[in-house]
């Protein structure tokens, strides 16, 4: 081992001691400040709340019967988004008082769109509306894209729009007809 | 496993204030019982699948379902997740399966309609290139660091002490412990940590 | 009265922690002076002080004091003593003041036993460990107040009646005890496991703990004092917050194993992963500073691996508690997210730079350099770069690719376990194979011919062995690699067991366990790191046999009926339904388990249905060679669908656990008698 001893000792260049950064370090000290910015933004997305209040955020859904619905479409009306799934039992519960409430408010100026989310196959989501004989527009939330601009966890949710555009009531479970139309009346008798 | 973490419900601090309710006792997370109604299926209910001659089995189901997530779940295997929507979409996988359709087939038309964190390795050939692209660069770039520093010691070694070549190393190589003494001999001169 | 000593020994704690950082800070400048003495006095405080706050919130837990928000958040009249005490770390705010504790009381072991000896580091030591502590605390105290309570405000609107406040809002009254026991909450049912008992305190002792070496390291670095003392000081702080972390991960699997109710111990999910992340780090560290110290190479890599293990452990905790990613595990989403995301910023950028300026200034030079590939040193740089790569893909699989995608793409995608296996196989491959060659040659320099020799007989066994497997009818390519891999890894170690007893048999006429025990005194680091190794191994193996070659099937049986599965067979027998003491109803199936058909157990598998959520507890029939672990999905009277896992070799996961720890501390133990 001795001999190996001595093949290590190996004299070592000597360079001027240097103050400062170099630009490699530089760079690593910015990838640190990027990566916190970064998760930063990750965090402020992920603690966002449901938009239950403010401008509801726009989107546009394709109908179960072909055709676009877009929410800004609405302005001016009072609109119930409604989010909900074949297999869900509080949806089935409320979807006769909300085509009821669509049914009895439309001509006053309430509308309903259905966002269908986590849906297993679309059969079962036209069986659905066969079955509760749901009229108002519907559609198919592909990519689960409003799902996720609204936050929702899970269905039924719902987010009462007013006239200008803005969320006013945020509806978690299932709704029942009386709880709804007090507040769909007020909301009919502001101006747009 | 690991940190223990329930979906803690702290009734003050639910989200965004979602939560009124007027005395403490009414301050049962509530949302979280509904949550449980509407998602978690309450098993009483669900009596055993019986009798369906589709020719698809349990098994069929489970291997492609532990290859999918249910995007509402946090992250549990649909194949483990017992929630209302999963059972739906076990049922819809059952139902492709029985069909005819493929493994593939049956995931990407999940992947289609609901995106690609519904299965566990991305199908977009973007994220499919950085899931498996990134690791190998980091892979690749951790073991050039290395042979980087090899060699510039290397070289350096080289240059200022041209003793060092493999004429001294195989001198070394005949220093190596043929006997139980030069053995122990070692371990002990390994011990004294020579610095 | 609980609540206010628990309030004001926290405030105490965290005001002692702040005046340690201010006193050893300047106390450090001048040395011998009383400043520094009374700094260290202060943060010998904190840990007392901390211990009367936890205390009182445990005090308040077991004698059910809901007023206080906590304990009406995690425990209910039903709820057993022991979980009431485990419930400490039930949800955020308990588990952040466990974790200044264990903190605290690492903090003054350490300047305990490291006072007189590192005189020069510590005052800069004690800084660094209490502007952690301070942080904590600080979240504890502002952030995620334990001693919070229920007050009623009758004056206020409606909306703000009730209110959970630390301090007592004016013309307050308190709740009713009658609706603060209606509605507690009870403890989180998967949290109530034994495995949730040592888990998470492991878990938190392992991050806490790797706080001591990242301090001494920052130390060095901000006195100047750059020599390998630092390491010296901490190295046994080291091995015992690995082996802590280590532990923790392996209760943790366990847990999971338990139930969870998938069959499994391990699912790469985010949160486990930002555990792991840090052990790994650690691993490296363990091994690049023995090039340190034997060597004087490498002090900038090692500088900037504990500053990474440490950073890793506060990203980890960040990851976990802020829900910054979506998890099976994480707590719940709290305010907690910022904070720790700024800290974790803070000190990643403020030691890395301290760090580079040192080493710009040319005060981080090696003292040798590498002459030789084959030299233990090249080998272990190897080691590191495997660690480094295992890092950077398991950090990108659970939160670089998810957040990128979220951030850049707008898509969520999940990375599940296949896309893990893929990165880590060949890493750990590669690991096994440093691990087994390594220990063979020698530092400094080693000759190809040496290492060819030494590595003869592993090799040979390791072949042998490969092909016991192939001719046994295990085929596939990833499970020969992996099982020889890890085998080798194993050999060398008992080789060297055997090499070092025989030398010394030999030298000096020893018995075999005379020479093994004496082998052992002589060199603690050595061979309990080969145990180490040899865990390693049993774990690797483990993991390999209960991965690649699970069984996993679901049947419905009607009762009476049986099914076979790989030469066992399962029958069902009865189907009971019961209410425990807790007030949670059970349903559970009976089954009897054959194999060859002779009666080998008879099971209970169950669904307990808390209010929170059902859950699947395991029947399993445990032998070293298998688990067959049975879950009840459902069923009736009539019928019942079980799903049934067999896990081969699974049992060697926990008992390569065992292992591990037995090494660490044989590595760890105090030298006792310096025999020759």
């Amino acid at each position: 081992m001795a001999q190996s001893d001595q093949l290590e000792f190996l004299p070592r260049e000597e360079t001027a001691a240097r103050r400062g950064f170099s630009l490699g370090s530089l760079a690593l000290l910015a990838a640190v400040l990027a990566l916190a910015l970064a998760l930063g933004a990750q965090l402020s997305r992920r603690q966002a709340t449901r938009p239950a209040s403010g401008p509801a955020p726009d989107f546009q859904l394709t109908r179960f019967e072909g055709g676009e619905v877009r929410l800004s479409d609405f302005r001016g009306r009072v609109v119930l988004i409604n989010f909900w799934a074949s297999w869900c039992p509080p949806c089935r519960d409320e979807a006769p008082d909300l085509q009821a409430l669509y049914h009895d408010y439309h001509d006053a100026g309430f509308s309903v769109i259905g966002v269908n989310m986590l849906e297993s196959s679309r059969q079962k989501a036209l069986d659905y509306l066969a079955e509760f004989g749901i009229s108002y527009p519907n559609g198919e939330d592909v990519g689960e894209r409003v799902t996720r601009l609204y936050r929702v966890e899970a269905p039924p949710e719902s987010f009462l729009i007013d006239r200008r555009g803005k969320t006013r009531r945020f509806y978690i479970g299932g709704i029942r007809y009386d709880d709804l139309s007090g507040s769909i009346e007020r909301l009919l008798a502001e101006a747009s | 496993m690991n940190l223990p973490l329930p979906p803690a419900p702290s009734p003050m601090h639910q989200r965004g204030g979602e939560l009124k309710a007027s005395a403490v006792a009414k301050r049962l997370p509530w949302h979280i019982h509904l949550k449980i109604l509407c998602l978690v299926a309450v098993l009483v209910f669900t009596a055993p699948a019986r009798g369906q001659n589709d020719g698809v089995t349990d098994n069929d189901v489970i291997r492609v379902a532990e290859r999918m997530y249910c995007p509402v779940c946090e992250n549990i295997p649909l194949d483990d997740c017992e929630t209302l929507a999963c059972i739906e979409w076990k049922a819809e996988i059952r139902a492709q399966l029985a069909a005819g359709k493929s493994d593939e087939t049956v995931i990407n038309s999940f992947v289609a309609r609901f995106g690609d964190n519904v299965v566990g390795v991305p199908q977009d050939p973007l994220l499919r290139a950085l899931t498996v692209g990134m690791p190998l660069l980091a892979t690749a770039l951790a073991i050039g660091a290395a042979v980087f520093t090899f060699r510039r010691f290397g070289r350096h070694a080289r240059l200022t002490s041209p003793g060092v070549d493999a004429g001294r190393l195989r001198g070394a190589a005949e220093n190596r412990p043929k006997t139980d003494e030069a053995y122990r001999q070692r371990l002990e001169d390994d011990l004294r940590g020579r610095r | 009265m609980l609540a206010e000593i628990g309030l004001a020994a926290l405030t105490l704690a965290f005001a002692l922690a702040v005046y340690a950082i201010i006193a050893s800070a300047f106390g450090a400048r001048r040395a011998g002076d009383g400043l520094a003495l009374s700094g260290r006095n202060a943060a010998l405080l904190t840990c007392p002080a901390l211990l009367l706050a936890t205390g009182a919130l445990v005090a308040a837990l077991m004698t059910e004091r809901y007023q206080l928000a906590y304990v009406y958040s995690v425990t209910d009249p039903q709820t057993p003593p022991l979980y009431r005490f485990t419930a400490l770390w039930g949800a955020q705010k308990g588990s952040l003041l466990l974790w200044s504790l264990l903190m605290s009381a690492f903090a003054s072991a350490a300047i305990g036993l490291n006072w007189r000896n590192e005189r020069r580091l510590m005052p800069f030591a004690i800084a660094f460990m209490m502007a952690s502590l301070a942080f904590f605390l600080g979240l504890s105290l502002f952030v995620e107040n334990p001693f919070e309570r229920w007050w009623i405000v009758p004056d206020a609107p409606l909306d703000e009646q009730v209110v959970s406040t630390v301090l007592i809002p004016p013309a307050a009254i308190a709740p009713l005890e009658a609706n603060l026991r209606a509605g507690a909450q009870g403890l989180n049912p998967l949290l109530r496991h034994f495995g949730m008992v040592i888990h998470p305190p492991m878990l938190y002792l392992g991050f806490v703990g790797f706080t001591i070496p990242f301090a001494f390291a920052m130390a060095a670095l901000a006195s100047g004092d750059l020599s390998s003392g630092w390491i010296k000081a901490t190295r046994r702080w080291t091995l015992i917050a690995w082996i802590c972390l280590g532990i923790g991960l392996i209760l943790g699997g366990r847990w999971a194993y338990d139930v969870l109710g998938w069959g499994g111990y391990w699912g790469w999910d985010p949160v486990e992963n930002a555990a792991f992340l840090p052990w790994l780090m650690g691993t490296a560290f363990i091994h690049s500073v023995m090039i340190q110290e034997k060597r004087g190479m490498l002090k900038l890599w090692n500088m900037a691996l504990v500053i990474a293990t440490f950073s890793a452990v506060m990203f980890g905790t960040f990851a976990t508690r802020s829900g910054v990613i979506e998890s099976v595990h994480s707590f719940a989403r709290s305010e907690v997210g910022f904070p720790m995301l700024a800290f974790w910023a803070a000190v990643t950028f403020a030691a890395l730079a301290l760090l580079l300026w040192r080493w710009r200034r040319g005060e981080l030079r090696d003292e040798r350099q590498f002459a030789n590939l084959l030299s233990r040193e090249s080998l272990f740089v190897l080691n590191n770069a495997v660690f480094i790569a295992l890092f950077l893909a398991i950090f990108w699989g659970s939160f670089g690719l998810p957040i990128a995608s979220e951030l850049l793409l707008g898509a969520e995608v999940t990375i599940g376990p296949r896309t893990f296996e893929f990165y880590v196989v060949p890493l750990f491959i590669a690991m096994y194979v440093l691990m087994g060659v390594a220990p063979l040659s020698a530092w400094g320099a080693t000759s190809l011919r040496r290492l060819g020799a030494a590595l003869k007989a592993p090799l040979a066994l390791t072949v042998i062995c490969a092909l016991l497997l192939g001719m046994s009818g295990t085929n596939l390519a990833v499970a020969v690699f992996g099982y020889g891999a890890a085998a080798f890894a194993g050999f060398v170690a008992l080789i060297e067991f055997y090499r070092g007893a025989r030398a010394r048999r030999r030298g000096f006429g020893e018995s075999w366990l005379r020479a093994l025990t004496a082998l052992f005194g002589r060199n603690q680091r050595r061979y309990g790191g080969y145990v180490v190794h040899l865990g390693v191994t049993v774990i690797g193996i483990g993991v390999i046999a209960s991965t690649i070659f699970q069984t996993e099937t679901q049947h419905t049986l009607a009762r009476g009926e049986a099914v076979a599965v790989r030469g066992y067979s399962l029958r069902y027998d009865d189907y009971i339904l019961a209410q425990a003491v807790d007030g949670r109803m059970m349903r559970i199936a009976a089954v009897t388990v054959f194999r060859d058909n002779s009666e080998i157990a008879r099971l209970r598998p169950r669904i307990d249905d808390y209010p929170q959520m059902p859950m699947k507890i395991a029947g399993a029939h445990s032998t070293l060679e298998n688990d067959f672990y049975v879950l009840l999905m459902s069923g009736d009277r009539d019928r019942a669908t079980f799903r049934i896992y067999i896990n081969p070799l699974v049992n060697l996961v926990w008992w390569g656990g065992v292992l591990l720890v037995i090494g660490t501390l044989i590595a760890a133990y105090p030298k006792v008698v310096p025999a020759k």
